[in-house]
């Protein structure tokens, strides 16, 4: 495996005194499945949220080899031309000379990355509790997976230009072609709210692949599905791998990350305990001692914990 | 003529097979059906001449807040943000109009499309400079904003009187005409007067109240439904959907919230600009006592009446609002009762209305379907149109 897609730096981020993500170093390899696993409150969402600009770290860095632009730090702020002209535009209104000084001028032009440009950048990913957008039909969800890859603006559709016909076409034909990916076609004008449970993790993972993207982040993908459910994810998971995008996911359910993995990273209470692959982690005592409670000699957690 | 009997004949059967289990969605249809059949015919139906006008006032009126509720829809129905304050993009379309139409230069045929246009684009701008600010709020935050905000332009207005004729507004002014508003009337002067009333000259054809003026009207409100129906299936429109239904997985999708609010806020108050300009032309007159809080919240009631996020929805809603509220207004008379609703009644059956819909069908008349059964079938995947968007090549 090449450069890594993701590389962790002394990730630290605060909730007040809650030290959510604490002096986290790790690696996600470049067209691997990698797992982050641990006990409940380990910090595990907060490095996706972190990674997908929900949250501003408090310290630490996230690098990125995004396809486009070569390596980014996702959590530096970066020189936004719509923000900073809106700000000199207000300043300028109301005579402050003090944003010429460089200092100030950097901190408000600059801004956070937002989730958006990170999902541009080629980060999609899942959330733990299904966020569909429920209303919406099945093939509409997928369809706004595509929103970022075309360009028709609100007056290319009021006039339906060429490009809004074009465009159409090819999101509805791509639409339907990443439900065939997961299977689910056949469904495309149900409410995504109306679809079965697993069907919806289904329907969420082709919504994150519609946007492009170069890695892609689940959320405990396999929460609450039953035993077939679950070898239909596992067989998704190492399909969407082979198709190209690193796949890097949370995941309780022991028997899937064991499947998977080829890399498998521990936290707990916000720090990295072990990181490897899969055999080694399970054999580490500290990570039976996280999951466990005590350090024994028993065998290792490898039913869900 | 075939041909047409044809596509009207699988209209029909389309429309037939989509309501089919949907009762309400079935006699909302030719409920609207028939609106639009009155609505068309109002001026010209063989009544005699009070009947017809008072009749055809109801219509206008009723077409100038349907053009209002879609804009309103575009905010609170597409993107999910309660917007209690579309009166003050109505009003500073209808005062921009108003204002506009007086000065010398805009004296030439056809000068009223102007000045509909800059009364719009002024409301939108507006409308981008109330949405930059409130980009990060949503629910209630949202709305006491968009309340506040219409209460501080009711308030400019009422005090630049200079500008606005202050808290009398403009009255009796004269209406939209199609040469420029003075070129038919010679002894008109247009000068502002000091209390802010308008010279009206004797003998000058109210156009507010004509036949050409309805249809004006109507076409407004037959262009701004043909937008809206392009919109909910564009990217823009499924943008607002997204942002609506989870703001969170939107961003995540790369849908930019600024951009998709600011468009939404933009597009909404220039629409309710234009709304509000016409609205102004018909009344002939403008004030802050019709533009108050209760011109948004009647607004507001009709949509939720009709259905949030469909252009069915809004149009019904209005037409039963406010249909209802001008015959509430007309007075009954049996022999020596006569029987009148007040006026700040009428408000009270707004209410009742409200409760009953929302207990028995809280999502309102005609709520926007859910699936996309009647977006146009394309070719169901397979297709190569879509081989460049497609990106998985070597999994499947």
């Amino acid at each position: 495996m090449s450069a890594p897609i993701l590389r962790v730096e002394d990730l630290t981020k605060h909730f007040g005194g809650i030290h959510a993500v604490d002096d986290v170093t790790f690696d996600v390899p470049r067209g691997s499945i990698t797992s982050l696993i641990g006990p409940n409150g380990a910090g595990k969402t907060t490095v996706f949220n972190l990674a997908t600009g929900l949250y501003e770290k408090t310290s630490g860095k996230i690098w990125f080899d995004a396809e486009r632009d070569g390596s980014v730090d996702l959590t530096e702020p970066v020189f936004d031309p719509m923000h900073a002209t809106v700000v000199s535009a207000v300043s300028a209104g109301l005579g402050l000379v003090a944003l010429a000084i460089p200092a100030a001028r950097r901190k408000l032009y600059y801004r956070y990355r937002t989730p958006d440009s990170m999902a541009r950048l080629g980060i999609a990913r899942t959330f733990q509790n299904i966020r569909l957008f429920s209303d919406l039909s099945v093939v509409d969800n997928v369809k706004v997976g595509l929103h970022a890859r075309v360009s028709s603006t609100a007056l290319d559709s009021a006039l339906t230009s060429r490009r809004h016909r074009r465009e159409e076409r090819e999101i509805e034909a791509a639409a339907m072609r990443y439900l065939e990916f997961v299977g689910l076609e056949d469904r495309a004008p149900e409410a995504a709210s109306d679809l079965p449970y697993g069907d919806q993790r289904q329907l969420e993972i082709a919504r994150a692949l519609a946007t492009r993207p170069t890695l892609l982040l689940l959320d405990e993908p396999g929460a609450g599905m039953n035993p077939t459910e679950t070898n239909d994810l596992i067989a998704l998971i190492g399909k969407t791998r082979d198709a190209g995008v690193t796949v890097f996911l949370i995941e309780h359910d022991m028997r899937l990350v064991m499947d998977v993995s080829d890399k498998v990273v521990v936290l707990d209470h916000g720090r990295k305990i072990a990181d490897g692959a899969p055999a080694e982690v399970r054999a580490n005592p500290e990570v039976i001692a996280a999951y466990l409670g005590v350090a024994n000699d028993e065998e290792a957690p490898d039913a869900s914990a | 003529m075939a041909n047409v009997i044809a596509s009207a004949r699988s209209a029909w059967d389309r429309w037939w097979r989509e309501t089919s289990g949907k009762p309400a969605h079935r006699l909302g249809g030719v409920i609207l059906a028939l609106l639009v059949v009155v609505a068309v015919a109002a001026p010209l139906l063989p009544l005699p001449n009070q009947y017809r006008a008072r009749i055809a006032d109801i219509f206008l009126l009723c077409i100038i807040y349907s053009i209002i509720a879609l804009a309103l829809n575009v905010v609170t129905g597409y993107t999910g943000l309660l917007d209690l304050g579309v009166v003050a993009f109505a009003s500073i379309g209808a005062y921009t109009a108003t204002i506009l139409y007086d000065r010398p230069w805009m004296q030439f045929p056809g000068s009223f499309v102007v000045v509909l246009i800059v009364g719009g684009l002024h409301a939108s701008a507006w409308g981008l400079i109330r949405g930059a600010p409130t980009l990060r709020l949503s629910g209630d935050y949202y709305a006491i904003v968009t309340f506040a905000f219409a209460e501080i332009i009711r308030v400019i207005i009422r005090s630049e009187a200079w500008l606005t004729g202050g808290g009398a507004g403009f009255k009796n002014f004269p209406s939209i005409n199609p040469w420029g508003a003075k070129l038919v009337r010679g002894e008109y002067t247009g000068m502002l007067k000091s209390a802010g009333q308008w010279e009206y000259p004797s003998g000058a054809q109210w156009f507010g109240n004509s036949t050409p003026f309805y249809y004006l009207c109507a076409v407004v409100l037959v262009l701004a439904v043909g937008l809206m129906r392009r919109l909910e299936r564009s990217r823009t429109g499924r943008a607002w959907f997204a942002i609506k239904a989870d703001e969170t997985s939107a961003m995540t999708s790369g849908i930019s919230l600024a951009t998709y609010k600011m468009n939404a806020f933009g597009i909404s108050a220039f629409i309710a600009g234009v709304g509000g300009a016409l609205l102004g032309f018909k009344t002939s007159t403008v004030s802050t006592n019709v533009f108050d809080f209760w011109f948004s919240v009647v607004v507001l009631c009709g949509l939720v009446l009709g259905g949030m996020g469909s252009i069915r929805g809004a149009l019904i809603g209005t037409f039963l609002v406010y249909g209802l509220g001008e015959v509430l207004r007309e007075q009954l008379t049996i022999g020596s009762v006569v029987l009148k609703v007040d006026d700040r009644a009428r408000f009270l059956m707004f209410g009742a209305l409200l409760v009953v819909v929302m207990v028995f069908r809280p999502q309102g008349f005609l709520p926007r379907k859910r699936s996309s059964e009647d977006a146009p079938a394309t070719g169901t995947g397979g297709s190569d149109a879509g081989s460049d968007l497609y990106h998985l090549e070597e999994g499947s």
